[in-house]
């Protein structure tokens, strides 16, 4: 039935709003007009036999039966399709294990990736290695979603148009003759900072052919300061490697070691180790943090103290002073007598500083102090000579052969030779210098105006981007080569602590992408590789025992290479060289305030540099 | 008026039960395949083994349909022009893979695991039929709980010698009573000494194997449903 509204009764008192002229004017056509639905003229179904509401309910059913009936009760063709060729050893629902590794900024992970029909689903640590602990970070799992990211790299771009493989490497045969003719002049590497061993090996190569090639790491997370400092205390081709298993009592001046991010499982791991209490007899480590933001180690930390990034020199220097006067070091007094007291030290906790020296002190080599890698040089120094003091350098920080080509140039020297328009060939390997070069690389000679990486690349004739993303770097590149994923390359890396790892393809590159040493064999002029055979070499270079095919697969099988020997330098700290590089970068600057504010840049625990944030 | 709604009432029962069971609509679909491959020439006229190509039905939970590359392991020289292998000849050209139509298929809340059953005295022949005799493969039984049932609740009616599992002809009667005693032995329950009968039923020689294998199929809903 239709139902007829009747307006709102008029109020008994009160004023009375009309919300339209024919309302207000109340004639009896205008009442008649309200009650009929549609205007005159329309069509309608009556009221008595038959309204809309009941012809819905009709054509409702109707339909529920046609669904009901004959098309609905077969039962749908499905189909069953098998590969045409299977990938190999694979059982259709089961999973087979391979073990890869994953190269980080410091180092790399390895891992045992799960893959099911010849697709790689899942990631997980190496339980065979300890540099993994069996386990991996958030950018190692999300790592995995990234080689199905839709929005990756799938074509070659050469000036804007489509282009091939093909095509790129004829490019590449042309560039390497005209490179040729003047040793290399003008052919510049902006790569970042990966620890392959064969990479380094046919960089080696390249510079040998192309004595003049410029070579430069960037990467926006990484810091210099520590290379720096542990180069003049503990000679080159060092890293120091900190042992939290060792070590009862751990100091960190705004170091985050627990955060994963960067690539060492193995400290987390080994820290926690020392938390286990399993009787009554085992005691637990102590972790001392300072630092100036909520960090993942400040966490965990059974004490904690809060001080700005700027104050840490500061504050770092009177920790020192009292280890100094409670081991009497000659090192480490020499150093602090060269440095300049800070001012305004009043704000640090004093009973703070001393029970965490005489903790330290305590536990002599069996405790570690740690300064975070963007922490100044000057404090990198003071926590070695603290370390040294301690007697912690051999026990609880290893001092590892680490080799690195001291031929690297930094970005600055890059863009340098840049502005002077001395590079006419460039190949940016991964990276997005264009979104995280430093702001300003230079001046522009005429206008003396700053000048930042797009302007600079765009001084050089030849670029080329060997990128995932078709990003700002790409688009001003001209060619843009489509990166190969580490899932779908083969390769090597060192962990940390200088381990030599394999990482091996779990399938062929999705979209013909290529990797970084593909690009550097194919600039050598050497023929085209489609499987290990880069890696192989440089597996040979290390000597396995037994026969090189068994080497080989066991290298692959297990991940790692348990013959490459980690080798430790002996301990000796150049209290000297330190000293005097300490006092020519030592610089202390007062608390911040409100008008003179400190700010720090970090890496995100959720998108690293910037990098995830695609 | 009562009686007549009655009767119809029984009617529609007796219709449902009988034209709405998968007995009814399930067995016998056969329908048309992309390739009209003949097990009867394969199993039996040429004596393959089904785990030449359903290669996995030992090791796994599905048993797998051959990829394109072992059809082409023969007919790459055998019956090489011949025009109804042409959908394999180009599959494997192109790369793109053959569309079977999947016949013996469990709602997606069945769990079956090939491996549990092949490994354990279970025959292709009890829930496929005579597939090595099919000249286009149909449904030869229902798969329906309750006759999933029937084998889990009495395996001892289904339970085969595990060299005869491949075996689709074979039958109770094919097997020595004394080289199967010897074999297998008898049911300790049991005092009569098979090995001076002249033939075993099915019942004899799944209830020996039952016992020796302890054969104990879970009638438990969290083994299909999981």
């Amino acid at each position: 039935m239709k139902r007829v509204f009747q307006h709102p009764p008029e109020p008994l008192t009160g004023k009375k709003y009309w919300r339209s002229l024919g309302e207000y004017s109340n004639t009896p056509e205008f009442r008649q007009w309200l009650e009929r639905e549609f205007p005159a003229g329309a069509s309608e179904i009556s009221d008595d036999e038959w309204s809309r509401r009941d012809f819905m309910k009709l054509m409702g059913a109707s339909m529920a039966l046609a669904g009901l009936g004959l098309t609905s009760c077969r039962r749908p063709e499905m189909h069953l399709v098998p590969f045409t060729k299977s990938a190999e050893w694979t059982i259709p629902g089961k999973f087979l294990y391979y073990a890869t590794a994953m190269p980080r900024r410091t180092g790399a992970i390895p891992l045992i990736a799960t893959t099911v029909d010849g697709r790689p689903i899942k990631l997980e640590g190496n339980p065979l290695h300890p540099a993994s602990a069996g386990a991996t970070d958030t950018f190692a799992q999300a790592s995995l979603l990234d080689l199905y990211d839709p929005a990756r790299s799938r074509r070659f771009v050469n000036r804007g148009k489509d282009s091939n493989r093909g095509e790129f490497d004829a490019y590449i045969d042309k560039l390497r003759g005209q490179l040729g003719s003047n040793g290399g002049d003008g052919l510049a590497f902006l790569v970042e900072e990966v620890h392959s061993p064969t990479r380094e090996r046919l960089r080696a190569e390249l510079e040998k052919a192309f004595p003049k090639m410029t070579w430069c790491v960037y990467d926006a997370g990484l810091s210099e300061a520590q290379n720096y400092a542990t180069g003049t205390s503990f000679g080159e081709n060092v890293r120091l490697i900190p042992r939290f298993d060792r070590a009862d009592v751990v100091l960190a001046l705004d170091s985050d070691f627990l955060d994963c991010g960067e690539g060492d499982l193995a400290s987390a791991r080994g820290f926690t180790q020392r938390r286990r209490v399993k009787s009554a007899e085992d005691t637990m480590n102590r972790l001392y943090v300072v630092e100036n933001r909520f960090t993942i180690t400040g966490a965990m930390a059974d004490h904690r103290l809060r001080c700005p990034a700027s104050r840490i020199p500061a504050f770092t220097y009177l920790l020192a002073g009292k280890i100094a006067a409670a081991t009497r070091d000659g090192a480490l007094f020499s150093l602090l007598s060269t440095l300049a007291a800070p001012v305004d030290t009043a704000e640090f906790d004093e009973n703070w500083l001393i029970e965490a020296a005489n903790d330290l002190v305590s536990k002599s080599g069996v405790s570690i102090v740690l300064a975070g890698a963007h922490q100044p040089v000057a404090v990198q120094l003071l926590a070695y000579a603290m370390n040294f003091a301690l007697k912690n350098i051999g026990r609880t920080v290893v001092v590892r052969e680490f080799p690195r080509n001291q031929n690297t140039k930094s970005i600055l020297q890059l863009a340098d030779r840049m502005n002077r328009g001395e590079i006419k060939a460039l190949f940016i390997f991964g990276g997005d210098p264009v979104y995280n070069a430093p702001r300003v690389l230079a001046q522009d000679p005429d206008k003396k105006t700053p000048v930042d990486w797009a302007d600079l690349q765009k001084k050089v004739p030849e670029v080329v981007r060997l990128g995932y993303h078709e990003d700002a770097t790409s688009t001003i590149s001209q060619w843009h080569v489509p990166l190969a994923h580490y899932l779908e390359s083969w390769g090597d890396a060192l962990t940390p602590d200088g381990a030599y790892l394999s990482i091996q393809p779990m399938i062929l590159p999705l979209f013909g992408g290529l990797s970084e040493i593909e690009i550097l064999n194919a600039l050598l002029g050497r023929p085209k590789v489609e499987g290990p055979e880069l890696v192989q070499e440089t597996f040979r270079g290390t000597k396995p025992p037994g026969d090189l095919p068994t080497a080989w697969s066991k290298f692959l099988r297990d991940g790692f290479a348990a013959h490459v020997p980690l080798r430790d330098r002996p301990v000796s700290f150049n209290g000297g060289a330190a000293a005097s590089l300490a006092q020519q970068l030592w610089a202390t600057t007062p608390a911040p305030t409100s008008d003179s504010p400190e700010i720090v840049f970090v890496r995100s625990y959720a998108m690293d540099d910037g990098r995830s944030n695609r | 008026m009562a009686i007549a709604g009655i009767l119809i009432a029984c009617g529609l029962t007796a219709a449902t039960w009988y034209y709405v069971t998968p007995k009814y609509t399930r067995v016998g679909y056969q329908p048309i395949q992309p390739v009209p491959f003949p097990h009867d020439i394969h199993v039996t006229q040429l004596g393959m083994d089904c785990r030449y190509c359903h290669s996995f039905v030992e090791v796994a939970a599905q048993s797998n349909v051959p990829n394109t590359q072992t059809c082409m392991n023969c007919h790459s020289q055998v019956q090489k022009d011949n025009p109804k292998l042409e959908p394999v000849r180009e599959s494997w050209k192109t790369g793109k893979p053959i569309e079977w139509v999947w016949l013996h298929r469990t709602v997606d809340y069945v769990f079956y695991n090939h491996a549990a059953h092949v490994n354990r005295g279970i025959s292709c022949f009890s829930c496929h039929g005579p597939v090595n005799h099919m000249a286009t493969v149909s449904i030869a039984e229902p798969h329906s709980m309750a006759w999933c049932l029937e084998c889990h609740r009495h395996p001892e009616n289904f339970l085969r010698p595990d060299d005869q599992i491949f075996n689709l002809d074979w039958k109770p009667d094919d097997v020595k009573p004394a080289e199967f005693v010897a074999k297998y032995g008898q049911p300790k329950s049991v005092t009569e000494d098979w090995t001076k009968k002249k033939h075993l039923t099915q019942q004899e020689i799944g209830q020996t194997l039952k016992g020796r294998w302890n054969i104990a199929p879970s009638t438990n809903c969290q083994t299909c449903h999981r």
